[in-house]
């Protein structure tokens, strides 16, 4: 449905995008991840129609559309900021799309008070939008966008505004809401549990490049590259027999009969679970365990422990 | 689209700011139709008291005004809060009413036949002279000065302030050592405004100044009488160096709206001496300001003022009946001034923001001249212009043409700073759900910059109504506007008639002004 065709994009000098090929296919939810600058966001431009790649293509239901601007595409963007125009009630936010279309004035109300309901807005038709929490303003944000009913919906870090808990309910809702309306969906964010959480497959990015794609357990269990295996899930190196490895604090498994001694320099206390750092012959290994279960400690005392083997997917 | 109105607001700049700016350069240095350095070389010699007087006057009103506005700003946002409705209020009329009218009082008190020095004390007291001028320039330029200042103490962080007090450091302490340098920018910026106005204001010497004469009078009298237009022109233009060296050292100061939000809650409280100082400068220029409007009012119902203080309606009757046709075109030319100026404001800050970084520059400094150099410099170039074309263009488009772009900085900048404050996600909103340009402009822009293409219009339009030295040279006796009449009616002694207008001027711009936010206050 949408794919981006060997895609570069440049800012002056600074090259945002250099050859990016991906395909979104129907119904699918595919999130862009890395960190900041590594072209996720421009990615997310190019498909609104809100930047042009400078070479390649970027095709929808097999059209070309790279230079199609974005009021004539038929893709649907939620802002990062919301984007809410201040100047109108929520009822008119929603049905802005609808009027710019020509849609007559009452069958638009029902449409947006139709869509309203969805998000759990239903009594905040005539409300001004600033005087909605932050959530309720996500949730405007997502109905003046699919009201239009578009072929792709783009997210932009849409949740970044939002406290901790927000954002994990929101998410939830977000997908929840893709699923039962069957839309594609390109998602950008930065947050790799937000990531894995909600996506069908996960984008992994990095300098205006992919480094790998795939879905959330794929990406997680069997990253391609030292990146990938360090952007997901804290990975780090380690000289093991002479190799160069990298481990997950969950491979570190503390135990009474480990084969392996080393000393414990730090504990970190996160709630649900503990982080140890252990020195072990001049390196430094980080092990991760549920609170429940942390065995007693003194920190400068000896720690024995374990190596687990790295889990593949669907074990 | 968008080149058409680059093209327009391009030419509108060149031929209404440029033009007239390099026709007075280009005349300070043609004598009898040859190239000539002749006019220049008059000022440094029968000529050279004048620019020192006009120096000395500048400095001096800056020196006094500079303390004196700082400790009314000081009393706005951290001394008590009463009377700061009031200050505010006072502050702004005297910004908004028509210039001189301190001077006119302060003669109407003091002068020949004033009522304290002839009538009631018989002083031997010469109020005329470099002091009176000073003193009378002092008073005028206050208002904007403070609202400069209390601008610059409003920008300084409130949250630094509660840190230094947490840290021990006393109210006044806190003052001097945290929010007067942070607002030092603001404040250099309200010291260089002032020394460039009196430098320029030539009223003022003319009224109260007697035989001290100053350059900018100098130049006025030169071109209404003898006619020497070099040698006048070059006196204008020494004065516009000083503006341009402002134009240079000013970087780019945003914020400067005249519009006065005062929150007011401020957690700086002043005590003791450093309290009541503030307070006492407050209510001290209340009680002049209001002892002035005072004055106004009972000079236009007064029969002869300092003579015969009979009750009379007979000053306002002439207003009616003579003045009316000049005060009409004043209302319609600052009107089409404001309505203009509002409208190139917006489209100008809306062009800047997407122009190259050169181009911005260069373009601030074309649309802030007009607003910086002398209003009688400004008015010569019009008038030098539109004499140089072969068919005569109508005095009331010269006269809103000149209000409108000496205001155009103000009302480019009010639109910048509306501008800055547009989340720019939301023009991207709109071509996402579907609307093009136009609709961006129309459902997005619009609606959003109104308050402040409306605080552009109010600004313009009050500037106008008062503009003086600007358009002194524009009207005709067929085609006379309120504020030069108002000028003319000074200078010749008619303090009733003066009165009279004054105060049908300010009546005016108040009444233009509450019905200019009713109507936005309904709409938004």
């Amino acid at each position: 449905m949408l794919s981006f065709e060997n895609v570069s994009f440049s800012y002056g000098a600074a090259k945002a995008l250099d050859g990016l090929s991906l395909a979104l296919a129907q119904g699918e939810l595919l999130t862009l991840l890395g960190p900041s600058g590594c072209g996720k966001t421009t990615t997310l431009q190019i498909a609104g129609g809100f930047l042009f790649p400078d070479s390649g293509r970027v095709m929808l239901d097999g059209r070309d559309v790279s230079t199609l601007p974005p009021e004539k595409r038929p893709t649907a963007t939620v802002f990062q900021s919301h984007a809410l125009f201040p100047h109108m009630s929520v009822e008119e936010n929603v049905a802005y799309g609808l009027r710019v279309r020509g849609t007559p004035r009452t069958e638009r109300l029902r449409r947006a008070a139709e869509m309203l309901e969805r998000v759990g807005l239903d009594g905040y038709l005539k409300s001004r939008v600033q005087e909605l929490s932050g959530g309720q303003q996500q949730r405007v944000a997502l109905a003046r966008a699919l009201v239009l009913n578009p072929q792709v919906l783009l997210l932009d870090e849409p949740l970044s505004s939002l406290d901790a808990r927000l954002r994990v309910r929101m998410r939830s809702e977000i997908r929840s809401l893709q699923k039962t309306l069957g839309i594609s969906a390109l998602y950008v964010t930065h947050d790799q549990e937000e990531a894995l959480s909600i996506s069908d497959r996960v984008a992994l990015m990095q300098g205006g490049r992919l480094m790998q794609t795939g879905a959330p357990e794929e990406v997680y269990f069997s990253p391609q590259n030292d990146f990938a295996a360090d952007f997901i899930g804290d990975a780090f190196p380690v000289m093991l027999e002479g190799r160069r490895r990298l481990l997950r604090p969950d491979q570190i498994a503390v135990a009474e009969d480990g084969p392996l001694t080393g000393t414990l320099i730090s504990r970190t206390f996160l709630g649900a679970s503990a982080d140890w750092l252990i020195d072990w012959q001049g390196q430094t290994l980080r092990a991760s365990m549920p609170s429940a279960a942390e065995p007693a400690h003194k920190i400068g005392g000896a720690v024995r422990f374990a190596i687990l083997p790295s889990r593949e997917r669907g074990e | 689209m968008e080149l058409a109105l680059w093209l327009a607001a391009g030419s509108g700049v060149l031929l209404f700011v440029l033009c007239p700016v390099a026709a007075v350069l280009r005349e300070s240095l043609l004598v009898d139709g040859r190239w000539s350095l002749s006019a220049w070389r008059g000022l440094w010699g029968k000529n050279w008291t004048l620019v020192l007087n006009s120096f000395a006057v500048a400095c001096s009103v800056t020196a006094a005004t500079l303390p004196l506005a700082s400790l009314l700003a000081v009393k706005l946002l951290y001394g008590a809060p009463l009377g700061r409705k009031l200050l505010t209020a006072v502050l702004v009329l005297s910004t908004i009413s028509p210039p001189f009218v301190g001077s006119m009082s302060y003669l109407m008190l003091f002068g020949r036949r004033g009522l304290i020095t002839w009538r009631l004390l018989g002083l031997e007291w010469n109020p005329y002279g470099f002091h009176g001028v000073v003193m009378m320039e002092t008073l005028s330029q206050l208002g904007v000065a403070t609202l400069l200042a209390a601008a610059a103490f409003h920008q300084v962080d409130g949250a630094l302030e509660r840190a230094s007090l947490d840290l021990g450091a006393p109210p006044l302490r806190t003052l001097l050592n945290v929010s007067a340098p942070l607002a030092r920018p603001g404040l250099t910026a309200a010291a260089l405004m002032v020394f460039v106005r009196s430098l320029s204001d030539f009223g003022t010497p003319l009224f109260v100044g007697g035989r001290f004469q100053v350059l900018a009078s100098k130049a006025y009298n030169t071109l209404i009488g003898v006619g020497d237009f070099p040698l006048a022109c070059a006196m204008n233009a020494l004065l516009v160096l000083p503006s341009l060296l402002l134009l240079a050292a000013r970087r780019e100061t945003r914020g400067r709206s005249f519009s006065l939000r005062l929150a007011g809650a401020r957690s700086l409280r002043l005590r003791g001496p450093a309290g009541w100082l503030p307070e006492a400068a407050a209510w001290g220029f209340v009680a002049i300001e209001l002892a002035v409007y005072g004055l106004i009012l009972a000079g236009s119902v007064t029969k002869t003022w300092g003579a015969d203080f009979t009750l009379t309606s007979a000053h306002l009757r002439s207003l009616w009946n003579f003045s009316g046709n000049g005060f009409a075109r004043s209302l319609v030319c600052s009107v089409a001034a404001g309505l203009g100026g509002a409208v190139m404001g917006a489209v100008l800050a809306r062009l800047l923001e997407r122009a190259p970084a050169a181009l911005r520059r260069g373009a601030r400094v074309l649309i802030e001249l007009p607003y910086l150099v002398p209003g009688t410099f400004f008015g010569v170039g019009y008038l030098l212009v539109s004499s140089s074309l072969p068919w005569e263009v109508p005095a009331g488009f010269l006269i809103a043409m000149n209000c409108l772009f000496r205001q155009l900085s103000p009302s480019t900048w009010s639109a910048q700073a509306g501008l800055a404050q547009i989340n720019p996600e939301l023009e991207l909103a709109v071509r996402d759900l579907g609307g093009g340009q136009g609709r961006v402009l129309r459902d997005m822009l619009l609606p959003l910059l109104r308050p402040f293409m409306l605080v552009s219009f109010i600004n313009a339009f009050s500037a106008a109504m008062t503009s003086t030295g600007p358009i002194i040279f524009l009207v005709s006796p067929y085609a006379r506007v309120a504020s030069v009449e108002l000028f003319e009616s000074i200078n010749s002694g008619k303090y009733g008639d003066a009165s009279a207008m004054a105060t049908l001027l300010t009546a005016a711009i108040l009444a233009v002004n509450a019905l200019a936010w009713r109507v936005s206050e309904r709409r938004g």
